[in-house]
């Protein structure tokens, strides 16, 4: 179901008045983004059904909240569903870096430049990305789709943990410049 | 190379997912009540919000709308009155029975089958969340005690679990009662069954000659006396309404 993002900036105003149908518009429209988001992080699917329950649950309750000025909805809905499954990706058996072999593949500037999605600020985003040390890029990759915390991290590479992070720093410092913002 | 500051360096890590999850609970913590913390996460979260762009969309289970709803309507029980009206694009329907003055349908919403495929080689539920917003007249809101009950029907089986989840029990005496209301009147209001009082679920057979009409017509739920609607009488009062209409056309 393809809905515009002024459609969905209407269809949010309507949940945010406690408006159920609206709500279920909102689901039909979106849930497929957020749930591949969710299952991205989580890699388990039995998980992803309850934590995606537990985000439209939050939508429903935060609608009043949203604020176009900063960011558009699907952004926001996205941004609730990854920090929620963050939250539950934290709970768990950490993954491996080896247990993600595709992340790398879906975050690659081809795939992406393949997709009629992309949004500029997408190709340039991964244009600093790929200007990253290749270790470097490859940790964010696997932190920002694959859930990893930056102790799984330290962990696997055998660095204490104050070294992931200053690399980490260092490395989005680095993109905050390289995107000029 | 430039630095991050302390604050800002905690908000793009915050961003990123990079922290444990006690660092995340202080961040969410420290965020309601620091600006300059919160005003940095949403940048940092704008900021790498156009990776999202390269994770491909997965289908979530068909039965996930209904749940999402049951659990909304649950949670917002005291504040069901805030669920307003499917009405525009309908006509308000009246039913002139007697005990009945007229009753205006209000809310339902429906996830049908057939989610994955238009084969019907995989039997999905319907789902439907029956609710009212004004009795008998357009005109009266809807309370809080307001019953709202969540409908599943698995054609498979050719049965509805009816769920109550939220507002007032019947009285003593009566029991709700559902039916299957007539179609340009080409029946009289069909009884599907009384509710089980107490019961988390009831379910319900439906007759093999009434399932085509199920989904096309609207379903009502009344107060009756305790054993039901005597044969031939006429419907008691209605206390919530909805239709089955499939939202994935």
């Amino acid at each position: 179901m393809q809905v515009s993002g002024g459609e969905l900036r209407e269809v949010l105003a309507r949940v945010a008045a406690g408006d159920a149908a609206a709500f279920a518009v909102l689901y039909r429209a979106t849930s497929m983004k957020l749930y591949g988001i969710i299952v991205r992080i989580l890699g388990r699917r039995d998980i992803a059904d309850e934590v995606l329950q537990e985000v439209y649950l939050r939508v429903w309750q935060q609608a009043r909240g949203y604020d176009p000025s900063v960011a558009s909805p699907i952004t926001w809905l996205a941004t609730i569903a990854r920090n929620r499954a963050l939250d539950e990706r934290r709970r768990k058996v950490p993954q491996s870096l080896e247990d993600m072999p595709d992340i790398l593949e879906i975050a690659s500037a081809e795939d992406v430049a393949a997709s009629q999605e992309l949004a500029d600020e997408a190709r340039r985003l991964l244009a600093c990305i790929n200007d990253l040390e290749p270790q470097r890029r490859r940790i964010l990759m696997a932190i920002y789709f694959g859930g990893m915390s930056g102790e799984e991290i330290a962990a696997e590479l055998g660095v204490p943990s104050s070294t992931v992070r200053t690399w980490l720093r260092r490395s989005l410092a680095q993109l905050k410049v390289c995107l000029g913002q | 190379m430039s630095e991050l500051d302390d604050i800002e360096g905690l908000a793009a890590e915050f961003a990123l997912g990079s922290l444990t999850a006690e660092e995340r609970a202080g961040v969410v913590a420290r965020e309601s009540r620091e600006l300059v913390l919160d005003k940095a996460i949403q940048e940092w979260e704008a900021r790498l919000a156009p990776l999202l762009h390269a994770v491909p969309p997965a289908a979530p289970p068909p039965i996930g709308l209904a749940q999402a709803l049951s659990r909304i309507i649950e949670g917002a029980a005291p504040q069901s009155a805030e669920i307003i009206s499917l009405r525009r694009g309908r006509n308000a329907w009246r039913y002139a029975t007697a005990g009945v003055g007229a009753l205006a349908a209000s809310l339902a919403i429906v996830l049908s089958g057939q989610f994955l495929t238009p084969s019907r080689t995989v039997d999905y539920p319907h789902v439907a969340v029956l609710t009212k917003n004004a009795l008998p007249s357009a005109d009266e809101p809807t309370t809080s005690t307001a019953p709202v009950f969540l409908i599943s029907y698995e054609s498979s089986r050719r049965e509805l679990y009816v769920r109550q989840v939220s507002g007032r029990r019947p009285p003593s005496g009566k029991a709700y009662e559902l039916w299957l209301m007539p179609g340009e009147g080409r029946w009289l209001p069909f009884s599907l069954g009384l509710l089980a009082a107490g019961a988390p679920v009831t379910r319900l057979a439906i007759p093999p000659r009434m399932e085509p009409e199920l989904v096309a017509n609207d379903l009502v739920v009344s107060l009756e006396p305790e054993k039901g609607a005597a044969p031939g009488s006429a419907m008691g009062p209605a206390v919530s309404a909805g239709r089955l209409t499939s939202l994935l056309r």
